[in-house]
């Protein structure tokens, strides 16, 4: 008994949280987090170091990689100068069967490359003079170190043993299949450019650095999972972005103890500050132009290897509101835009509780003729109208899903079904009112109008609650709903800046909120991510607004 | 866990326990009562008229299918209007509760009868207290007293245009701001001015044309007739003209719609209407003029003589509709005293309406409402004991009046007959 009177007096008193979390101070002491940085690698178990003897290396490389139960890790022995031991490793799917052959195997193979050097010198440094001299490969670094050894080859780069040293020239030769770049999926817009990330994350860097073309822009990769190491970038331009909010992405991407991460959105969801808080906290896109536009803002951005998304943090609420079109609108239509998806969204967070807490409590807030249209057409529904509603947004789901599973041209057809069940059928068979199916349907075109996937996912989620809680106790309902979302939504950090930032705490924000101002009015960066440079431009930015009539430059 | 999702469960539950839904109804389960009527019933019961729609046609979904029968003018069946006589409000809602399958509701109603009988046996305030005190009627509902009995009034009460009761009655009110001809009153004024020690309410007056279409006109205003009474053939049954002028909850005396205009105008609530006079240099043709207040009048009120004296001034502006005579009133000397002449007509209707409310000893032209500021607390006001005093008050009126537009022609020219050119 006493302990129902603890909880529920735990439940209403306040109690300041114990736990640390990171936080976005204005000029943080940076030694804190410094610590964090020497973060505890995944330590694997290869740890040993190259012998001299090349039959030793062999044996173990073997035995790492499985060899002989492995069999698309090739390994290919041969003799340099006829006499002394070699070998080079690779998968063959991941490593470039042409780089081998015609730039590694070939050079090496060719007595006469290294005929002079063994002359002169008895064996020295044989890897050195090999880099240096025989073979035509752009990239490669000496290895001492098994794992790291093992670690490239997985990569797809190709190693080479050579007897008598206690190292190993790792050679890059990647060379596996990869997707062209394409259009974005999710991200189309009319104007701008119309690439989008693919799978390669030398590929997306590549974009990337396109764009933005500075020595500040730093990539830094990270491996994730234990099993098998993906690897992840970390992009940020130096001098620009707060060095507190990479070091703790840094961290945290350190310190995740898993075997495998699948993508980006595995790793997100790792390292959201509130996982459990429907809001999303990370902001993807598919789109090399917006992540440009996000990292000279002063945000972080990481990618996966393997997914076609890049995501930044921290970012706020509004960021999830805003379509890469938006950039090359002008801004009197951006605007227009934004405060078109921000009412798409409560349209589809609201619209079917509204509904239900109007006709279920309060029929005296309908306009006597809607009121007449909504019980003439519920007259012979032979459900209540909480069914009706939940059966169809059911429906509505159910289309939705169906349309992202089955194939292209089956899609067609299954919206036709779907128009002419929901639409038609269920109508005259009367078993939902057609202002109902208004409701599920305008409720469900704003859905789409919300250009962030996730956030789209977790209102249309939320909606759920709403009609609940509408089903129940009308508008007094709704309103503890709006309350409580509130109150949960704006503790959510991301990264140590409360998402509903600009607005809620109030900061000086950089015009670009909901309403936007012209492009050249946007001087500062967002004040949230206190970023170390604060102007993005000029003052004015439209310098030649100053000179009258070409007297100066 | 437990300690966190207990609390939580707790929370729930008891919203659910505390606010749930036992009072949610589904729109389907009420009858809306659209207009009610109050009577006096036999042996002193009330006599409570309501008229709901059927919901027989379902709206919209199947366009002019069936039975509806498409076209205008079909029959009106779609209303049920039910009478009971009963001792109270409530026990007539229950009483036709028992009858009626569905639960009736008062949150759209839009018309509340009165008859002619109830409101001179000043018995309305008996029948209001718990039309006020539900919380389901609201207070913005039109108020009507009607001549005869109210059974039959809303009996009438039908849609001409359309099939849509709520919005013939909606539009048929606002009616009220382009004609001037009835005080748009509402329950919430009706029932605030009941109260008030200094002004009275007014009510509009509704009536059931006779349909003969020959009495003859009175005057040349076209306003000079009460509810009932105006000479028109088809149509609806159902007319608002003229007001009920009230002392307390007793109805005493009736306005005709050319005094309720000057009833508004003295108000400041005359929003516009047409008046005809005389043209003044040929008096058998007539001038229609447009008008609307130029201003809210200005009152001066001096309450330091025995009775009050009251100033009143009205700033009017209007449009001319027609110069049947020809003249060039549209400008100089001519327009000059048509202004004029306009404005003493003005003047002498107001000076009448205010005499004939005055010797009623109600003042139903609000302009206690101004005088009230002169006394520093209520019970200074209540002291001075206006609605008394009023009887005795001087008033004095003023009208201006402006032409600011002449239509679309800005001069006038005589027709020229053959019979004039030789």
């Amino acid at each position: 008994m006493a302990g129902i009177f603890k909880n529920l007096n735990s439940f209403f008193t306040y109690k300041a949280n114990q736990r640390e979390e990171f936080e976005l101070l204005e000029g943080a002491d940076e030694k804190a987090s410094q610590e964090n940085n020497s973060a505890t690698h995944v330590e694997s178990a290869i740890e040993e170091r190259l012998s001299k003897d090349i039959g030793v290396n062999l044996a173990k490389i073997k035995q790492q990689l499985n060899v002989p139960k492995n069999q698309d890790i090739l390994i290919r022995e041969f003799k340099l100068e006829e006499k002394i031991g070699a070998f080079i490793v690779f998968i063959e799917e991941m490593a470039d069967g042409t780089t081998i052959n015609d730039f590694i195997l070939r050079p090496l193979l060719m007595p006469e490359h290294t005929a002079e050097y063994l002359k002169r010198h008895k064996k020295g440094e044989l890897i050195d003079y090999i880099w240096n001299n025989v073979l035509a490969i752009n990239q490669a670094k000496k290895e001492k170190e098994f794992r790291n050894i093992i670690k490239k080859v997985l990569d797809g780069g190709t190693a080479l043993f050579i007897d008598g040293y206690e190292e190993c020239l790792l050679i890059e030769s990647q060379g596996y299949e990869k997707r062209g770049i394409e259009a974005p999926k999710t991200e189309n817009v009319i104007r701008g450019p119309h690439e989008g990330f693919n799978e390669n994350l030398r590929t997306n860097i590549s974009l990337i650095r396109k764009i933005v073309r500075n020595e500040d822009l730093i990539v830094e990769f990270l491996p994730i999972g234990k099993k098998s190491q993906i690897s992840c970038a970390v992009l940020y331009m130096e001098k620009v972005t707060n060095p507190n909010i990479v070091k703790e992405v840094k961290r945290r991407i350190q310190n995740i103890d898993i075997d495998l991460v699948m993508g980006a959105g595995v790793l997100e969801e790792m390292i959201a500050d509130q996982p459990y808080r429907m809001l999303p906290q990370i902001l993807t896109t598919e789109r090399p132009d917006r992540a440009a536009i996000l990292l000279i803002v002063g945000k972080v951005i990481f990618m996966v290897e393997g997914t076609p998304f890049a995501s930044a943090v921290p970012i706020n609420f509004w960021e999830c509101l805003r379509s890469p079109e938006d950039y090359f609108l002008k801004w009197h239509a951006a605007t227009f835009l934004r405060i078109l998806r921000l009412f798409a969204l409560l349209i589809t967070l609201l619209l079917p509780g509204l509904y239900l807490a109007l006709t279920l409590f309060h029929q005296e807030m309908i306009p006597t003729d809607l009121l007449a249209a909504i019980a003439f057409s519920r007259e012979n529904i032979p459900f209540p109208a909480v069914l009706e509603l939940v059966m169809m947004e059911l429906a509505f789901e159910f289309i939705r899903e169906d349309g992202l599973r089955v194939p292209g041209i089956l899609g067609q057809t299954l919206g036709i079904i779907g128009a002419l069940i929901l639409g038609q059928a269920a109508v005259s068979a009367q078993i939902v009112s057609p202002i109902l199916i208004i409701v599920v349907a305008v409720g469900g075109i704003a859905s789409f109008a919300i250009p962030s996937y996730e956030l789209s996912f977790s209102i249309r989620l939320l909606r759920f609650g709403f009609i609940f809680l509408a089903a129940i106790a009308g508008f007094y309902g709704i309103s503890a709903g709006i309350i409580l979302l509130g109150v949960m939504s704006v503790s959510i950090k991301s990264f140590g800046v409360p998402i509903f930032s600009p607005i809620a705490p109030k900061t000086r924000a950089n015009q670009d909120v909901i309403a936007s101002l012209p492009v050249f009015m946007q001087k500062g960066r967002p004040d949230a991510l206190n970023p170390l440079d604060r102007k993005k431009g000029g003052n004015p930015i439209r310098r030649w607004m100053q000179y009258k009539g070409g007297n100066k430059p | 866990m437990l300690r966190k999702w207990v609390p939580i469960i707790i929370y729930i539950l008891s919203t659910m326990i505390l606010a749930s839904c036992y009072d949610s109804r589904e729109v389907d389960e009420y009858a809306y009562v659209f207009a009610m009527g109050i009577d006096k019933g036999e042996d002193k019961t009330w006599r409570l008229t309501l008229q709901f729609p059927t919901m027989e046609k379902s709206a919209g979904a199947d366009g002019g299918g069936g039975s509806s029968g498409g076209g205008g003018g079909g029959q009106q069946d779609e209303y049920e209007v039910v009478s009971v006589d009963a001792p109270s409000f409530f026990a007539a809602v229950q009483m036709l509760n028992t009858s009626i399958p569905r639960k009736l509701n008062f949150f759209h109603t839009k018309m509340i009868a009165i008859s002619e009988e109830v409101a001179k046996a000043g018995e309305i305030g008996e029948m209001i207290a718990p039309i006020v005190r539900n919380r389901q009627i609201r207070r913005i509902a039109h108020i009507v007293v009607c001549k005869g009995s109210a059974e039959e009034f809303i009996k009438e009460n039908k849609p001409v245009i359309g099939k849509n009761l709520s919005k013939t009655m909606e539009l048929a009110f606002n009616e009220s701001e382009d004609t001037g001809f009835f005080p748009h009153s509402i329950l919430y004024d009706f029932y605030a001015d009941m109260k008030s020690y200094g002004y009275q309410p007014v009510v509009m007056l509704g009536g059931l044309n006779k349909q003969v279409g020959k009495e003859v006109s009175k005057d040349r205003s076209g306003g000079n007739y009460t509810a009932g009474q105006l000479p028109r053939k088809g149509g609806r049954k159902i007319e608002f003209f003229g007001s009920a002028v009230f002392d307390g909850d007793k109805m005493i005396a009736e306005l005709t719609g050319d005094e309720t205009r000057m009833m508004l105008m003295a108000r400041g609530e005359f929003e516009r209407g047409f008046f005809t006079i005389p043209d003044p240099k040929s008096l058998e043709l007539i001038i229609p003029i447009d008008v609307h207040l130029a201003k809210k009048p200005e009152l001066k009120i001096n309450i330091q003589g025995e009775s009050p004296e009251i100033d009143l001034t009205i700033k009017l502006e209007g449009d001319i509709l027609a110069i049947q005579s020809r003249l060039e009133y549209e400008k100089g000397k001519f327009k000059k005293e048509l202004e004029n002449v306009f404005a003493q007509h003005i003047k002498e209707e107001l000076d009448r309406t205010i005499q004939k409310c005055r010797n009623l000893g109600v003042d139903v032209f609000k302009f206690s409402d101004t005088a009230i500021w002169q006394f520093p607390t209520i019970q200074d006001w209540e002291d001075y004991a206006w609605d008394k005093r009023f009887k005795n008050a001087k008033i004095n009126t003023k009208v201006e009046f402006r032409i600011r537009r002449t239509g679309r022609q800005f001069r006038s020219s005589p027709i020229i007959t053959s019979e004039e050119n030789e």
